[in-house]
């Protein structure tokens, strides 16, 4: 679809790892993807798959110690962000790159207001006036759709409720128009009904800006169907498929997209069916297999997968698979 | 009668469901809040009123309790001493020097030609000695001198009074001085960790276990600093110097908390997401982490200036504190303990130091309760 254009941002071969009293720990080990401008890249996988891990690699928000980006790079708009100095780094985060994270309940200050904290951002990156900032944060309280904008200006962030606050968040991320923005696990905090509202004003507002895109971190499959273009699924620290949501909704081929997509409870399913689940645990990311990383909870195993882990595999347009059952 | 069910009408309806009326509420900070529940708090609130009030009225001493005349109007012309310096002369006085404008005061009466001299309220100095009281100093208290006078014939209402200022001013600046490098130190700590932090804390414990009151009585032995007589106490060099060696000791307590707090808000989401947007290191250290890391500091405050109140009460006593005249209660306290006899030495000073600190550990108390956030939060 749009691998025609020129990627937005290029991750190649990430490594980051952790320090741990056992040893290096490879919570990211090799990841590569592009994010195509104006697409809706989907990042899903269990807990401790590694995918917030990815994420904040992107903007080096990873705490060191005990955290290392060991390997890689990440080019956005033609730089590699790991060559960057802290003081241009700090230039991208906020500005170009946005992130917005789970807990709206404790991501705001509590002793700011949130018009401070929304100009706070506005005057960090762009040389305006308090005037001209205090319209601009207005105005984004009215784009993620807070009533009555200018009179909550003023108000703190205990005077809201957890889906009003992660408006605010939004609001406070998109401030500086960027054109990246990385939403880690943005709903799971948040109430069903309160989680279609959020993710629904997040496309709005990407549709607003042409060339921006999202980078959305969820265990939620239901959320990804709904608004991704092409979907990662990542385990162990690699990625095992990336491929289109169709595609891989319609035609998952590796074995942990599939128990994935075969634990979702089916709405028209027989009410007694059992819902499937995929056995066992995550390995602990200090103990992983030498060779493919799911083998310890593969239904579809083979000898040799305990030893070879085969590279991701084109097995159609977009659609690439890390699995030895794919290999010709 | 039996009342029927009604069923609901629909205008009943529509104002179930309309939104309630847009009311302009004010946006109340947390530190608002905090400062409302203080105010209900009426033993540390009206504490607080009292301290401050009697805290500003002291820095108008020189106009309520001073051996200078405020106005003087003698021959048509109008003289204002307690600006300016007159000769006795210039009054037509037998004397050298300043005039006793108490004794001018008297003579103009007398004379009754239409001169006359506005006195202070309370018209004696500090530093005087009434030496022309009949009897020997001590002189118990009288209707002129409500606290007596001292071993030297000194006013000793108006040295507690003068004091009084002098205490608090003393205890505020350490505070000030302490607290503001304390609480950079304690951040810079609990921010960097790590190594920064090891090697920081073992640098305070080591810098702590210096016993205070040896060094300052090393440091007065060395340094004498210059006491000027008549200059302003804030203008004087001595003050300062002790001032400097009281906050040298007295930083290491609040980094501990500082350290503390710092530790448990660098690890909340805010910081992440303030990091995330590209804010600097040290605005989020002072511009976001430090507003939430200030309850230990403010609970703490009241209780250290108790401390530096104390502290210099002790040093007066001792005789390392400030020099010979200014008006201090510690010199005052040491007086009363050497003529224990002179109930009056004893029993006013110590009652003033009692009375100030009682104050200020109630304000302190209720500081506390209003920055606890239990009363809300509790399950029952």
């Amino acid at each position: 679809m749009s691998t025609a254009k020129t990627p937005l941002l290029q991750v190649r071969n990430l490594q980051t790892h952790f320090k741990t009293e056992a040893g290096w720990a490879k919570a990211v080990d090799g990841v590569s993807f592009d994010i195509f401008p104006g697409e809706v890249l989907g990042l899903v996988g269990e807990s401790g798959s590694g995918k917030s891990v990815t994420a904040l690699s992107v903007l080096r928000l990873i705490p060191d110690p005990p955290g290392k980006i060991v390997g890689g790079s990440i080019v956005y708009k033609g730089q590699d962000l790991l060559k960057l100095s802290w003081e241009d780094i700090r230039k991208v985060r906020g500005n170009e790159i946005s992130m917005i994270f789970q807990e709206p309940m404790t991501s705001l200050n509590p002793v700011f207001t949130i018009g401070m904290q929304i100009m706070e951002v506005i005057l960090q990156h762009n040389d305006v006036s308090k005037k001209e900032a205090f319209d601009r944060a207005v105005r984004m309280l009215e784009l993620v759709g807070i009533p009555a904008a200018a009179s909550r200006m003023n108000d703190y962030p205990h005077q809201f409720s957890g889906g009003m606050r992660q408006r605010v968040m939004i609001a406070i991320a998109l401030a500086c128009d960027p054109s990246l923005l990385i939403a880690d696990e943005p709903t799971t905090a948040l109430d069903v009904t309160i989680q279609a509202q959020i993710l629904e004003l997040m496309l709005k507002v990407k549709d607003e800006r042409k060339d921006a895109a999202i980078l959305l971190i969820t265990h939620n499959l239901a959320v990804v169907a709904e608004t991704c273009h092409r979907v990662m699924v990542m385990y162990g620290g690699k990625i095992q498929e990336i491929a289109p949501v169709r595609e891989l909704f319609k035609n998952p081929q590796h074995p942990y997209t599939k128990g994935l997509l075969a634990s979702l409870p089916a709405v028209d399913g027989s009410r007694h069916a059992r819902l499937q689940t995929i056995p066992g645990n995550v390995p602990s990311i200090l103990d992983l297999p030498v060779g493919c990383k799911f083998v310890t909870r593969c239904p579809e195993r083979l000898d040799k997968c305990f030893t070879y882990e085969p590279d991701l595999i084109e097995v159609s347009p977009g659609h690439w698979v890390r699995c030895v059952l794919v290999e010709k | 009668m039996k009342q029927e069910h009604q069923p609901p009408t629909e205008s009943s309806v529509g104002a179930i469901g309309a939104p309630p009326p847009l009311t302009s509420r004010p946006s109340m900070s947390v530190f608002r809040r905090r400062l409302r529940k203080f105010r209900t708090l009426k033993r540390g609130y009206y504490s607080f009123l009292i301290l401050a009030v009697a805290y500003a009225i002291s820095f108008a001493l020189p106009v309520l309790i001073n051996n200078k005349a405020l106005v003087v109007h003698y021959q048509g012309k109008y003289y204002f001493p307690i600006r300016q310096y007159y000769p006795a002369s210039e009054f037509g006085m037998q004397a050298f020097g300043e005039p006793n404008y108490r004794e001018l005061k008297v003579k103009l009466a007398n004379e009754g030609n239409g001169n006359w001299v506005l006195m202070p309220p309370y018209p004696y100095s500090a530093t005087e000695s009434l030496l022309d009281l009949p009897g020997t100093p001590p002189h118990k208290p009288s209707k002129e001198h409500i606290f007596g006078t001292d071993v030297t014939g000194r006013d000793v209402f108006t040295r507690l009074a003068y004091g009084f200022n002098v205490s608090l001013s003393f205890a505020v600046l350490v505070l000030l001085f302490a607290y503001s490098f304390g609480i950079a130190v304690g951040a810079a700590l609990g921010f960097f960790g790590s190594f920064v932090d090891i090697i920081g804390q073992r640098l305070i414990e080591i810098w702590s276990s210096l016993p205070f009151l040896y060094t300052i009585i090393i440091i007065s032995s060395i340094v004498v600093p210059n006491y000027t007589p008549g200059r302003n106490l804030l203008l004087q060099q001595s003050f300062w110097l002790l001032i400097g060696i009281l906050a040298l000791f007295d930083w290491m307590a609040i980094t501990y908390y500082v350290r503390g707090e710092f530790y448990r808000e660098k690890a909340k989401d805010y910081v992440g997401a303030a990091i995330a947007m590209g804010v600097s290191e040290l605005k989020i250290m002072f511009k976001h982490i430090l507003p939430n890391a200030l309850t230990p500091v403010v609970s703490f405050a009241p209780f250290t200036i108790v401390a530096n109140i104390s502290a210099l009460v002790a040093l007066d006593f001792l005789g390392f504190g400030l020099p010979a005249p200014t008006p201090s209660w510690g010199e005052l306290i040491g007086e009363g303990v050497s003529n224990l006899t002179s109930w009056w030495l004893v029993f006013f000073p110590i009652g003033a130091l009692f009375l100030t600190l009682l104050l200020i550990v109630l304000i302190g108390e209720s500081v506390r309760d209003s920055f606890d956030p239990k009363e809300y939060s509790r399950l029952r």
